[in-house]
C-alpha cells in the first residue's frame, strides 16, 4: 500500500516537474532574457513546491526500511522459535522414550524381586527372586510286595505294604544355609528319616549337622529312589544307616574328588539311630574319586573309585532282656532275620571297639552300569565273664546293569528319553539288572558251648549268598515300576542241637511301583 | 591267642585301607589338564570394541606360551548392573568395569574379591585411564569452553543420571571438583553450581548409552559430558564435519579398574589364565591397544608416542578432592544425598 502510494508520489512528482518545462517550451520565447528568469522563477516555485514530497519520500523510505528490518527479525524470531518447538518436541519425545524405558526397568526389578513359584516334576518350589530364601515339597511313595516261592505255604508271610511314604521338605536360608525335614511314614511307623542343616559358603568346605545317612555304603548313600533292586544289598546290611551328628563334607578339583568326615553318634550295623546312650561316639570318613572326570578319556570318565571307614567304641547292655546290646541282626533280601546274636539277660552285647572299612567303586558307560562294594565291619562283643570276641564280619556286592532303550545308566538313576504316553506311543526306559552278594559272619561267633557262644548257629547262618535279577520301568523320571527275583542260599541258621543244617533257601519275587517328586 | 589275631588283622585292614586310600587320592589326581580353557570377561558399555581386540591379542600371546587355547566371552552393560550380575551368581573370572565402587561391592557384597583386591595390580588396578570433556556441535554454536558455561542459562546438557549410571557421576564429580577449585573450595558454592548445571539438563538419560542416543541421534541438547574414549569415538566415527571435542580447564581422572572374581575364578581352575589376562592389559601391546581405543595408556613410552592424540587438561583424582569412591558415594549418591537435595525431577 505504502509502495503504491510512493509510485504515485513519484509519477505526480515526474509530471508537476516535466508540466513546467513543457509549457516553457510551448510559449516560446518574448525575449530571450525575460523568459530564462521566468523560467527559472517557475522551477523555483516548483521545487519549493516538491520539497515536501521529497520529504515525504525520504519518510517512506526510511519506514520501508524499518519494516524490512523488522519483517527479517520476526523471522528469525519466527525461526529460532520455530527451532525451539521442535527442540522442545524433540525432548518431549525422548523423555518420553526416558520414562518408558524407567517404566520398563522398574517392572522388570519388580519381576525381579517377585517370588518365583514353580510346580514341576521335582516337586512344589517357592523361593524369593534373590534366591536367599526357599521352600521345596517333595516326597515318595514306594508301594512294594513280597512274595515267597517254596517256603511251604505259610513259613514266610507274602504281602503287600508301603515300605516308603515320605515327604521331604528342603529349605535355604540366605542362601548359604539349608536343611532337610523327612518325615517317614512308611512301614506302619512314623519316624524323622532325615533331619539336618547344611552350611554350603564353600563348594570345598560344607557343614552337615543333624540327621542323615552315614558316609560309608555306597549303595546306601545312593538316593533312596534310584536303587536297582527293590532291597539294598548285603554290604549295607553292615554299614551304618542314619545317624546323629555333624560331618564336614566337600567337593574338590571341581567335582573330581570328594570327601565327607564326620564325628556320629555310632549305629550298629544297618541300623538308624536318634538316641545315643553312651558318651562314647564313632568318627566317620569317605573319600571317593572321579579320576578321569576333567580328562578327554571318555570311555573312563564314568569311573568312581573311594574307600570309607568308621572306628569308635559300642557299648551294649544285656543286663535285662529288654536292654540295648547295640548288635545288629542281619536280615535277607526278604527281610527276614537270618543271623542274630544271643538276645536276653545274659545275652551278647557290644562291648568295646568298632571299626568299619569299605573299598568301593562304580563304573558306567552309555546304558552299562557297574557296581561293587566290600564292607568289613568289626565289633567286640562280649557274652558273659567268659567269652569276649572281635567279631569280624564281611560282605560284598557286584551289580550290573543295562538300560535296553539305550539311555545312559548312571548312579544317580535313569531319565527316560521318551517318558511313557500311550497317546504319543511313548513307553519310557527299560532297565535289566543283575547282582550278586554275600554276607560272611565271623566264625568267631559261634565258637564256644551254647551257655557261652555269642550266636547259636542252628538259629542264625554263618552265611549268606544271594543271586538277583531285576527288571526296572522307568516310566518316568518321577515314575518307576520295579521287579526282582533274589535268591538266598545259607550256610548254617537251622537244624537242632549239634547237628547244624543248612537255612532254607529264600526265594522271593519283590514288585516295587514308586513315584517321586 | 585271640588278641594277637586280631592285631594281626586289624594290622593288615589298615595296611590294606591306606593303600586303598593312597589309591583313591593317587588316581583322583587330573590325569591330563585340559587344552581348553574359557574366560568370562565382564565389562562396562564402552569397553566393547577395546576387548575384542585385546582378547584376541590375548589368545594368540597364551597360545603361544602354553600351548593352550584360550576363548574369552564378554558381557557388556552398565558397569553398576553388570556389578550386581555378577554379585548375583554371574560366574565372571574377571571384571574389568568403570568405577572402584563397583568392583568394590563384590567384595562387600559377595566376598568375591579379597579386600585388597586394589593392590594386586600397578595403578590401582586401573591400566588405562579417561577424563570427562565435552561434546559439542559442530561450530560449537553456544561457544562452550568451559564447566560454566554448561550452567548458563539457554545452555541445554546432555548428562545421564548419576543415580544410576556409573559414567554419570565421573561427570558429576568432575564438574562439583572444577567448582570446588573455583570458589576456593567453598562446598556451597560448588553445590549452586552443579545445581545450575542440572537445571540445564533437559533429559536425564538413566545410562551413558541412552544419552548418547539423546545427543547424537534425537539431536538434543547443546553440549554432551561424556567420557573423553566414548566422544574421540563418536567424533572419528560419525564424522568431524557434524560434532567437535572441547576439553574443559579442569576435568578428573576416571581410572576403570580390573580384578579378577577369585571365588569363581577359583572354582573355575582359571586363577593362572585370569591373572596374566590382566597383566598383558599392561603390557606394551596392551597399552597401543588400549591407546587405539582412545583410552589413555599407563605406560610412559606409549604416552608419549600417542601425546598428540589427547587433549592436554589438568585432571584430578576422586581421592584427592573427595576422599574416595565410598565417600564420594556416601555423600553425593545415596539416597537423600547431595544430588537427590539439588535434583528433583
Amino acid at each position: 500500500m505504502r509502495k503504491a502510494r510512493l509510485f504515485t508520489m513519484l509519477a505526480l512528482l515526474g509530471s508537476v516537474a516535466i508540466g513546467p518545462a513543457q509549457r516553457a517550451v510551448a510559449q516560446g520565447t518574448d525575449s530571450p532574457k525575460q523568459s530564462l528568469e521566468d523560467r527559472l522563477q517557475l522551477l523555483e516555485k516548483e521545487l519549493k513546491r516538491l520539497q515536501p514530497l521529497e520529504q515525504e519520500l525520504k519518510t517512506l523510505k526510511t519506514q520501508l526500511d524499518e519494516q524490512k528490518t523488522a519483517v527479517t527479525e520476526r523471522e528469525a524470531a519466527a525461526t529460532q522459535k520455530a527451532q525451539a518447538v521442535e527442540q522442545d518436541l524433540k525432548i518431549l519425545k525422548r523423555q518420553r522414550e526416558v520414562d518408558k524405558e524407567v517404566e520398563l526397568a522398574v517392572a522388570e526389578k519388580k519381576a525381579k524381586e517377585a517370588p518365583i513359584l514353580t510346580v514341576g516334576s521335582k516337586g512344589i518350589f517357592v523361593k524369593s527372586a534373590d534366591g536367599n530364601f526357599g521352600l521345596k515339597l517333595g516326597g515318595q511313595l514306594k508301594t512294594d510286595s513280597r512274595t515267597f516261592l517254596e517256603d511251604g505255604g505259610e513259613r514266610l508271610t507274602d504281602s503287600f505294604y508301603i515300605s516308603s511314604a515320605r515327604l521331604i521338605f528342603d529349605g535355604t536360608l540366605f542362601k548359604e544355609f539349608e536343611f532337610r525335614l523327612a518325615p517317614e511314614f512308611g512301614n506302619g511307623s512314623t519316624q524323622l528319616i532325615d533331619g539336618y542343616i547344611d552350611w554350603k559358603h564353600w563348594n570345598a568346605l560344607k557343614l552337615r549337622a543333624g540327621k542323615t545317612k552315614g558316609p560309608v555304603g555306597l549303595e546306601r548313600l545312593q538316593s533312596d529312589v534310584d536303587n536297582q533292586f527293590v532291597s539294598l544289598g548285603f554290604p549295607s546290611s553292615l554299614a551304618p544307616n542314619r545317624d546323629i551328628g555333624l560331618q564336614l563334607y566337600g567337593d574338590l578339583f571341581d567335582g573330581v574328588l570328594t570327601y565327607a568326615a564326620g564325628v556320629f553318634n555310632g549305629t550298629p550295623d544297618g541300623a538308624s539311630a536318634d538316641i545315643d546312650e553312651h558318651d562314647s561316639k564313632e568318627l566317620a570318613a569317605r573319600v571317593f574319586a572321579h579320576p578321569f572326570k576333567k580328562t578327554d578319556l571318555k570311555p573312563l570318565q564314568g569311573l568312581g573309585v573311594g574307600v570309607a571307614g568308621t572306628v569308635g567304641n559300642r557299648q551294649g547292655s544285656a543286663a535285662t532282656a529288654t536292654s540295648n546290646t547295640a548288635l545288629p541282626s542281619l536280615k535277607t533280601p526278604g527281610q527276614n532275620t537270618f543271623f542274630t546274636y544271643v538276645t536276653g539277660a545274659n545275652g551278647a552285647y557290644a562291648d568295646g571297639v568298632e571299626d568299619r572299612i569299605s573299598p568301593q567303586g562304580y563304573y558306567y558307560l552309555g546304558p552299562f552300569g557297574l557296581l561293587g562294594e566290600y564292607v568289613i565291619s568289626s565289633q567286640e562283643v562280649r557274652r558273659g565273664t567268659v567269652n569276649n570276641q572281635r567279631i569280624q564280619n564281611a560282605a560284598w556286592q557286584v551289580a550290573a546293569s543295562y538300560v535296553l532303550t539305550g539311555e545312559n545308566a548312571s548312579y544317580k538313576g535313569v531319565t527316560p528319553e521318551n517318558p511313557f504316553s500311550l497317546a504319543k506311543g511313548q513307553w519310557g526306559a527299560f532297565e535289566i539288572a543283575a547282582r550278586i552278594h554275600e554276607l560272611d559272619v565271623d566264625d568267631a561267633a559261634f565258637t564256644g558251648i551254647a551257655a557261652n557262644r555269642l550266636a547259636d548257629p542252628t538259629v542264625s547262618a554263618t552265611k549268606a549268598t544271594a543271586l538277583g535279577v531285576g527288571l526296572n520301568w522307568y516310566l518316568s523320571k518321577n515314575v518307576k515300576l520295579m521287579i526282582d527275583y533274589e535268591q538266598t542260599r545259607f550256610e548254617g541258621g537251622a537244624g537242632a542241637g549239634a547237628s547244624v543244617q543248612n537255612r532254607q533257601d529264600e526265594k522271593a519275587v519283590f514288585g516295587r511301583l514308586q513315584v517321586v517328586f | 591267642m585271640i588278641l594277637w589275631r586280631t592285631k594281626n588283622m586289624t594290622t593288615n585292614k589298615a595296611f590294606r585301607s591306606l593303600l586303598i586310600l593312597g589309591a583313591v587320592i593317587g588316581l583322583s589326581l587330573p590325569a591330563r589338564a585340559a587344552d581348553e580353557v574359557r574366560l568370562l570377561n565382564v565389562s562396562y558399555d564402552p569397553t566393547r570394541e577395546l576387548y575384542q581386540e585385546f582378547n584376541a591379542s590375548f589368545a594368540k600371546l597364551w597360545k603361544e606360551k602354553t600351548g593352550q587355547t584360550v576363548t574369552v566371552n564378554q558381557s557388556h552393560g552398565g558397569s553398576g548392573k553388570q556389578a550386581r550380575a555378577v554379585i548375583d551368581g554371574l560366574q565372571a573370572d574377571v571384571v574389568t568395569l568403570a568405577l572402584a565402587y563397583d568392583v568394590d561391592a563384590l567384595f562387600q557384597k559377595a566376598a568375591l574379591i579379597p579386600q585388597n583386591w586394589q593392590s594386586r595390580l600397578p595403578h590401582n588396578s586401573a591400566p588405562y585411564t579417561s577424563t570427562i570433556v565435552f561434546l559439542v556441535r559442530k561450530g560449537n554454536p553456544k561457544q562452550i569452553k568451559d564447566w560454566n558455561d554448561l550452567a548458563k542459562p539457554g545452555v541445554a546438557v546432555i548428562t545421564p543420571n548419576p543415580k544410576t549410571s556409573g559414567g554419570a557421576r565421573w561427570n558429576y564429580l568432575a564438574a562439583w571438583g572444577y567448582a570446588l577449585k573455583q570458589n576456593g573450595g567453598d562446598e556451597t558454592k560448588a553445590k549452586e553450581f552443579v545445581s545450575r548445571l542440572f537445571k540445564n539438563v533437559p533429559v536425564l538419560d538413566s545410562g551413558a548409552r541412552g544419552s548418547t542416543v539423546t545427543f547424537v541421534e534425537r539431536g538434543i541438547g547443546d553440549v554432551f559430558i561424556s567420557w573423553e574414549n566414548e566422544a574421540l569415538l563418536v567424533v572419528n566415527n560419525l564424522g568431524k564435519d557434524q560434532f567437535e571435542i572441547v576439553a574443559p580447564s579442569l576435568s578428573i581422572l576416571a581410572e576403570p579398574p580390573v580384578t579378577v572374581v577369585d571365588k569363581f575364578a577359583a572354582k573355575h581352575g582359571t586363577l593362572a589364565v585370569a591373572k596374566a589376562y590382566l597383566e598383558h592389559l599392561y603390557s606394551e601391546e596392551g597399552q597401543e591397544l588400549a591407546t587405539k581405543h582412545y583410552y589413555r595408556p599407563r605406560l610412559e613410552s606409549v604416552a608419549a608416542k600417542h601425546a598428540g592424540k589427547f587433549p592436554q587438561l589438568k585432571l584430578f583424582t576422586i581421592d584427592e578432592v573427595f576422599g574416595g569412591w565410598q565417600k564420594a558415594q556416601s555423600q553425593h549418591f545415596a539416597d537423600d544425598g547431595v544430588f537427590d537435595q539439588i535434583y528433583k525431577p
